[in-house]
C-alpha cells in the first residue's frame, strides 16, 4: 500500500489514469472482474449444470412427439401412446426442476456480485481524499457507484443465464436437426448465415444511435437538474422565457435521437421473425418434396417446423446478448476505474518519515510548497509555526491560498514538497482517527446530511453518537450556545432536508461550528467559519472559542477584520506567499496596499 | 390529465398502430394454419398454392410488424415529449414557493421516471398489450373452431395459469416497491457521502458511512433474492403449465387422429398455437404491474400539469423610480411537522427612490425574506407591499424585475459560459456586460479566460473562489441595469478592499439605483440613509446610523461587537 507514496497521480477518471498500460486488456479486466463473482463458483457451476439439462430437455420434446405421431398417431396404433406421455411427464418435471433451480442460483448469484460491487466501490470512494471529489463532477461519481454496477447487475441476473440457456438449446438445436436429417437441418439453418450478417452490419449504426439517444436523455437530466435548483435565480431575473426554451431544446434533442434510434432497432424483431417465417416455408416446401420421395415422414416435419419455431426468436436473443455485452464492459470499465485508482495520500505504518526539531509546537510546516494538480503553484516555500494554545489569523485576499494552507494543516492534501509535523510527528504518520482526534476544521462551505440538527451536530463524533437529545442540549447550553439553538425553528429536534434547503447560510455556519466545538480538538481551523454570522452571534461564539482548553491552538481564516482582532499572530496570504504580519496594525496596512491577483 | 385525456389526444395514433397491431397478430396466427393446410393438402410438389399464399402472407406480416414496432416506439416518444414541453411550459410559469414546496428531487423524477413510465405503457405496454390480447382472443377463437373438444381440454390450463400469475405477481410488486424505496435510500448515501467528502474526511466518519451503506446494501440484496425467488417459481409454473398442455394434445389429439375427427395438419396447428398461447399469458402478467405503475406515474405527471399557474398579468414596467414601502407585512410559513412558523412579524418601513438602505440584524432574523418578498419569490401572509406607490401585484412580476437586480447570498451558477450567466443570452449589449463586469471587478479574470465570455464555469464552479463567484452573481444582477439592487450579504466572501473598490465603482457607474444591502458589517453603512434593524422577524428599530446609536440599544450591541475594527480603521 505503500508503494505509491509521493507519486504523481491524477484523480480524474476517463483520463489516461493509468498511464503505463492505459489501455488495459480485456483478459486483465475480466481477471479483476472474476474476483467478484469467485466465491460463487460452485453455484455458477451448479447452475450450469442444471442450464444444460434444461435446454436438452427442451431439444428432446419435439423429436418425442415427431416419433410419436409417425409411430402411433399416423399408425393409428396407440397401444405405444402411453409410454411416450410418461416419457415427456418425466422430462418435463427435470425442465421444471432444473428451470427453477438454475433461475434461483444464477439470480442469487448476481445480487450477491452487485452487492459485493456496490460495497467496493463505496469503500473505495470513502478511502480517497478529497482532491478525487474536486477533480470529478457529483453526478458522474453517482452514477458509476449505481447505474453501471445496475447494468452489471442486469447483464449478470437475465444475460448469462439466459445467454449460455440459450446458446445451449440453440446449439442442441442446430445439432439435433442435422443429425435427424441433414439435408432438411440445413434448409432450417440456412437462415442464420444471413440473420447474423445482417445484425453484424447493423449493430454498429444501432449501437451509435443508441448511444445518441442516451446522451441527449443525459443531457436533458442535468439541464432540468440545474435548472430546478437554480430556479429562484430564474423567478428573479424574469428568464422564466429562457428557463422554457432552453429545456424545451433539450426536451427536443432527446426526441429527435430517440426516434432515431428507434428507427435503427425496431428493424431486428420483425427481421428475426420473417427468418423464421421464411425458413418455415422452406421447410414446407423441401419437406413436401422429401415426404414425396420417401425421405422423411410426416412427423419428421411437423418436428422441424416446431424446431423452427424454438430457433429463430432465440437467436435474436442472442444478437442481443451482444450489445450487451459490449454495454455491460463499459460499465465495467468505469467501475474499475475507480477500484484501481491509487491513493496518493497514504498514511505511511510507523515509518518516520521526517523529525521536526521542535516537537513542542501544535502545528509546523517545514518548507512547505503545494500545486494541484497540473495547476500553477498555491504556496511556496511556506514556514510557519504554531504555538499550542494560541490563536492566529491567516488574511489576505480572495484566492489568495487561504484555504489550500488550512487543507494543508488537515491533512485534506499532502504537500507537493515539504513536511507538515503535527505535534513534532510527520502528519502523515497519523491514523485518520488520530488525526480527527487532533483536529477540527470548520469548512468554508458548511456541509449538512438529512437528518436533525443534533444528528449533524454531532455527526461523526463517536464520544456523542448515541446522547439524548436533552443530554445534547445540557452540554451545548453549557458551552454557550443557548441562544444559537434558538435560532432553528424547533430547536435541536429541527428537521434538516437534503444538504440543508430551507436553512440561511448562516445557520448551516452555526451548526458547523457547534460540531467542530463539541469534538474538542488540540488544533481548531475555522475557515471563513463566521462569515455569514452577525456580528453580534459571532461574539458570542468567540467567548464559546475562549472557553475551550488554554492549550488548543485556533487558526482563523477571515475577511471580517475586527474577527481577527484577538490572534496572537497575524499571517498574510497572497500570491502563493505567507508573510507574518507582525502587529494588528501591520496588518491592516498589508490587507490595504494589497492587490487581488484575480 | 386523465388517462382518457391522453388516449383521446392521441387518438389517431393509437387507432393506427393496434391496427398495425392487429393485422400483425392475425398475420402471425394465420401462419401455422397455412402450414397446416399444405401439408394436410399432401400436395408433395416442392411449390404449391398454398405456399404461395403463405410467402404472400409473411411478406405483409414482415411489412406490419416493422411499421409497427417503427410506429409505436416513435408514437410513445412524441407522446414523452409532448408530456414533457407540456410540464416545462407549466413548471416555467410556477412560482419560486411552487418549486420549493414540491422539490427540485420530485420534479425531476416526474419528468425522468415518470415520463419513461408513461412511454412505457404506450410503447411496449399499451400496443403489445393489445395484440397480445388480440392472439390470446385470436388462438383460443382458432383452437376452439379447429377442433372445439381438444381446443376446451387445452384452454382448461388457462385458469391456473392466470391464478399463479395473480398471487406471484401480488408478492412480488410489494417486493418491488421495497426495491425502489431501497433504491432511494442507497442512492442518497451515495450522493450526501460525495456531496459531503469534505467533511466525512475531517471528522474521519468513513468507517461510519461504510456500516451504514452496509445495512442498505444488504437490505438491497436480500430484496433482489426475494425478487428472485418469485420469478424463479413463476417460470417453472408457467412451463409446467404449458408443458401440460402439450402432453393434452399429445394424448386427445393422438386418439382423435387415431379415430380420424382430426387431421395431421391440425394436430401439428394445435401445437403451434398452444405454444403462442403462451407468450401473450406471459406478456400480461409481466405487463400488468409495469402499467399500474405507469398509471401512478400517469397521477404524478398530472399533478404538476394541471396545478394551477399564476397568470402573467398586470402593469407593464418602462421605468422604475425605485419607491419601496411595506406596510405592515407579515409572513408565516407552515414547517415540516405542520406548524404556522413566523417569519416577518409586522413589518413597516418606507425605502426612497434613488437612496441607500441597509438591513442589519441576527442570522435568521428574517433580512432574506424581505428581498423575497421585494422580488416576488414569497407573498406575504399579511399586509402590502407597495412600489413606486403601487402595490407590488399591480404589477406584471417579470416586466417588474426586469428592473430590480437581486444579488442572492449564495452563488447560483449554471453550467453553461459566463456569458450565459450573467446575461441568460447570447445576444446581450456588449457595453452593458462590460459595464457589468467592471463594476464587479471581473473585467481582469474575464480577460484572463481562454474564450473570454464564452468560457464555460464549470459544474460546481470549482476552478473560481468564493469571492470570484459572489462577483460573479453581482455583474449578473448588474446587467440588468437595475434601478434597484439588492444585495444579500454580498461582501461576507469579498474582502474588505474589493468590497470598497466595488461599492465605489457601483456608485460611479450606476448612479441613482437604490441599492438595499443586507450586511454584517456597520462600517461601510453608517453613511447610509437608512438602516433597518431586525430581529426573530421583528423590525425593532430603523434610522440614519447616528439616530440608531443615540436611540437603538441593539443596533448599538452590534455596533460594539465591531468597535475595534472601525477605530483601526480611520
Amino acid at each position: 500500500m505503500t508503494d505509491s507514496k509521493n507519486s504523481k497521480l491524477t484523480y480524474e477518471l476517463g483520463v489516461g489514469y493509468d498511464t503505463e498500460s492505459a489501455k488495459v486488456s480485456t483478459w486483465r479486466s475480466g481477471k479483476e472482474f472474476f474476483a467478484f463473482i469467485k466465491a460463487d463458483v460452485p453455484k455458477i457451476i451448479f447452475a450450469f449444470i442444471f442450464i444444460l439439462l434444461n435446454s436438452v430437455a427442451s431439444i428432446v420434446t419435439p423429436f418425442i412427439i415427431a416419433k410419436a405421431v409417425d409411430t402411433y398417431i399416423a399408425t393409428k396404433d396407440l397401444a405405444g401412446l402411453p409410454n411416450v406421455i410418461w416419457l415427456l411427464v418425466a422430462i418435463y418435471v427435470v425442465t421444471i426442476i432444473a428451470g427453477y433451480v438454475q433461475g434461483i442460483m444464477m439470480g442469487m448469484v448476481s445480487q450477491r456480485t452487485l452487492y459485493r460491487l456496490r460495497e467496493s466501490v463505496f469503500t473505495k470512494l470513502q478511502s480517497l481524499p478529497i482532491a478525487f471529489f474536486n477533480q470529478n463532477k457529483a453526478g458522474d461519481l453517482m452514477s458509476r457507484v449505481n447505474n453501471d454496477t445496475d447494468k452489471l447487475n442486469q447483464f449478470l441476473s437475465e444475460g448469462v443465464a439466459r445467454f449460455f440457456g440459450t446458446f445451449f438449446s440453440l446449439v442442441g438445436v442446430a445439432g439435433f436437426v442435422l443429425y435427424i436429417n441433414w439435408k432438411l437441418g440445413l434448409v432450417m439453418l440456412a437462415m442464420t448465415v444471413v440473420l447474423v450478417i445482417f445484425v453484424r452490419l447493423m449493430s454498429p449504426h444501432v449501437r451509435r444511435k443508441s448511444k445518441e439517444s442516451l446522451t441527449a436523455v443525459g443531457n436533458f437530466s442535468s439541464v432540468l437538474q440545474e435548472n430546478l435548483n437554480n430556479f429562484r435565480v430564474v423567478v428573479a431575473y424574469g428568464k422564466r422565457d429562457y428557463f422554457r426554451d432552453h429545456l424545451d431544446k433539450a426536451a427536443y434533442d432527446a426526441f429527435v435521437s430517440a426516434k432515431k434510434a428507434a428507427r435503427s432497432y425496431g428493424i431486428f424483431e420483425p427481421i428475426f421473425d420473417f427468418g423464421g417465417n421464411i425458413t418455415m416455408l422452406a421447410l414446407l416446401s423441401v419437406g413436401m418434396y422429401m415426404i414425396g420421395t420417401g425421405e422423411i415422414t410426416v412427423g419428421i416435419l411437423i418436428a422441424f417446423l416446431a424446431y423452427s419455431q424454438r430457433f429463430y426468436s432465440p437467436l435474436l436473443y442472442m444478437a442481443g446478448f451482444f450489445a450487451n455485452v459490449q454495454t455491460s464492459t463499459a460499465a465495467w470499465s468505469r467501475i474499475r476505474e475507480i477500484l484501481t485508482l491509487k491513493n496518493n495520500l497514504e498514511i505511511s505504518d510507523g515509518i518516520i518519515l521526517a523529525e521536526s526539531a521542535n516537537r513542542d509546537l501544535r502545528i509546523e510546516l517545514a518548507d512547505v510548497s503545494f500545486h494541484y494538480e497540473g495547476g500553477n503553484p498555491v504556496i511556496e516555500n511556506a514556514n510557519l509555526q504554531f504555538q499550542p494554545g494560541k490563536t492566529y489569523a491567516l488574511v489576505g485576499p480572495t484566492g489568495g491560498g487561504k484555504s489550500t494552507l488550512a487543507s494543508l494543516m488537515a491533512h485534506l492534501y499532502d504537500p507537493t514538497t515539504g513536511v507538515v509535523f503535527l505535534n513534532g510527528r510527520d502528519i502523515r504518520t497519523y491514523s485518520d482517527a488520530d488525526r480527527a482526534k487532533e483536529i477540527s476544521v470548520i469548512l468554508q462551505d458548511p456541509i449538512l446530511f438529512t437528518g436533525n440538527v443534533a444528528e449533524n451536530i454531532t455527526y461523526g463524533n463517536e464520544e456523542l453518537k448515541h446522547i439524548s437529545l436533552e443530554k445534547l442540549e445540557a452540554i451545548l447550553v453549557e458551552k454557550g450556545f443557548k441562544d444559537v439553538i434558538s435560532r432553528f425553528e424547533s430547536g435541536l429536534n429541527t428537521a434538516i432536508s437534503q444538504s440543508g434547503a430551507g436553512l440561511s447560510i448562516g445557520q448551516k455556519q452555526l451548526i458547523s461550528f457547534m460540531r467542530a466545538i463539541l469534538r474538542a480538538p488540540k488544533l481548531l481551523i475555522l475557515d471563513e467559519a463566521t462569515a455569514n454570522i452577525d456580528t453580534v452571534t459571532e461574539a458570542m461564539l468567540n467567548k464559546t472559542l475562549e472557553a475551550l482548553p488554554k492549550d488548543t491552538t485556533k487558526v482563523i481564516i477571515a475577511h471580517r477584520l475586527n474577527t481577527i482582532k484577538e490572534a496572537d499572530d497575524i499571517m498574510f496570504v497572497n500570491g502563493h506567499h505567507v508573510t507574518r504580519a507582525g502587529s494588528y496594525e501591520d496588518a491592516i496596512g498589508l490587507i490595504e496596499k494589497s492587490k487581488r491577483t484575480s | 390529465m386523465s388517462f382518457a385525456k391522453l388516449i383521446k389526444s392521441y387518438k389517431g395514433w393509437i387507432v393506427l398502430v393496434t391496427s398495425l397491431g392487429f393485422i400483425s397478430s392475425i398475420a402471425a396466427l394465420y401462419v401455422p394454419k397455412l402450414a397446416a393446410n399444405t401439408i394436410d393438402a399432401g400436395d408433395l410438389s416442392p411449390w404449391s398454392g398454398n405456399m404461395t399464399i403463405l410467402a404472400i402472407v409473411i411478406i405483409i406480416a414482415l411489412a406490419v410488424a416493422w411499421l409497427q414496432v417503427y410506429l409505436s416506439a416513435y408514437f410513445a416518444e412524441k407522446i414523452g415529449y409532448d408530456l414533457r414541453r407540456n410540464l416545462v411550459t407549466k413548471v416555467s410559469k410556477q412560482s419560486f414557493q411552487y418549486i420549493a414546496d414540491s422539490t427540485p428531487g420530485k420534479l425531476q423524477t416526474v419528468f425522468t421516471s415518470d415520463v419513461e413510465a408513461v412511454k412505457g405503457i404506450i410503447s411496449s405496454g399499451l400496443v403489445t398489450l393489445l395484440s397480445a390480447l388480440i392472439t390470446l382472443i385470436g388462438s383460443i377463437i382458432l383452437l376452439l373452431t379447429l377442433n372445439a373438444r381438444l381446443g376446451l381440454y387445452v384452454l382448461s390450463v388457462v385458469p391456473f395459469l392466470l391464478l399463479s400469475f395473480f398471487f406471484i405477481f401480488g408478492g412480488l410488486s410489494k417486493l418491488f416497491q421495497a426495491a425502489q424505496e431501497n433504491l432511494e435510500k442507497v442512492n442518497a448515501l451515495i450522493s450526501e457521502t460525495i456531496v459531503g467528502s469534505a467533511l466525512v474526511r475531517v471528522v474521519n466518519s468513513a468507517s461510519a458511512e461504510i456500516a451504514k451503506f452496509f445495512k442498505v446494501n444488504t437490505q438491497s440484496r436480500d430484496i433482489g433474492i426475494g425478487i428472485v425467488r418469485g420469478f424463479s417459481t413463476l417460470i417453472p409454473i408457467v412451463t409446467l403449465l404449458s408443458n401440460v398442455m402439450t402432453l393434452i394434445i399429445v394424448w386427445f389429439g393422438g386418439h382423435q387422429v387415431a379415430a380420424e375427427t382430426m387431421t395431421l395438419g391440425e394436430f401439428s396447428a394445435f401445437l403451434a398455437y398452444s405454444n403462442m398461447f403462451i407468450w401473450p399469458i406471459f406478456m400480461i402478467g409481466f405487463l400488468g404491474p409495469m402499467i399500474s405503475r405507469g398509471f401512478i406515474s400517469l397521477r404524478r405527471i398530472a399533478e404538476i400539469a394541471d396545478s394551477p399557474v399564476i397568470e402573467e398579468a398586470g402593469i407593464e414596467v418602462d421605468h422604475l423610480k425605485g419607491d419601496i414601502e411595506f406596510k405592515n407585512v407579515s409572513l408565516t410559513y407552515k414547517t415540516a411537522a405542520g406548524e404556522e412558523k413566523s417569519v416577518l412579524k409586522d413589518i413597516s418601513f418606507v425605502i426612497n427612490a434613488k437612496t441607500k438602505t441597509a438591513i442589519v440584524g441576527p442570522t435568521a432574523a428574517g433580512k432574506t425574506q424581505i428581498f423575497y418578498l421585494m422580488a416576488g419569490l414569497a407573498q406575504p401572509t399579511a399586509g402590502d407591499i407597495l412600489i413606486d406607490n403601487r402595490p407590488i401585484h399591480d404589477y406584471k412580476i417579470s416586466s417588474l424585475l426586469q428592473h430590480i437586480g437581486l444579488v442572492f447570498q449564495d452563488s447560483i451558477l449554471f453550467n453553461t459560459t459566463f456569458r450565459d450567466n450573467i446575461a441568460f443570452t447570447d445576444n446581450a449589449d456588449e457595453s452593458i456586460l462590460h459595464k457589468a463586469l467592471e463594476t464587479a471587478e471581473l473585467g481582469t479574470l474575464v480577460k484572463e479566460l481562454p474564450k473570454g465570455l464564452n468560457t464555460m464555469v464549470s459544474e460546481r464552479g470549482t476552478s473560481l473562489s468564493g469571492g470570484q463567484k459572489q462577483r460573479l452573481m453581482l455583474a449578473r444582477a448588474l446587467a440588468v441595469q437595475p434601478q434597484v439592487l439588492l444585495l444579500d450579504d454580498f461582501t461576507a466572501r469579498v474582502d474588505q478592499a474589493t468590497e470598497s473598490l466595488i461599492l465605489e465603482n457601483v456608485a460611479k457607474n450606476y448612479p441613482g439605483v437604490t441599492l438595499i444591502s443586507i450586511t454584517q458589517k456597520i462600517e461601510p453603512i453608517k453613511a447610509y440613509d437608512k438602516i433597518i434593524v431586525l430581529m426573530e422577524g421583528e423590525l425593532i428599530a430603523s434610522g440614519t446610523h447616528n439616530e440608531l446609536v443615540e436611540s437603538s440599544f441593539e443596533y448599538n450591541q452590534i455596533y460594539q461587537s465591531q468597535m475595534s475594527t472601525e477605530t483601526l480603521h480611520k
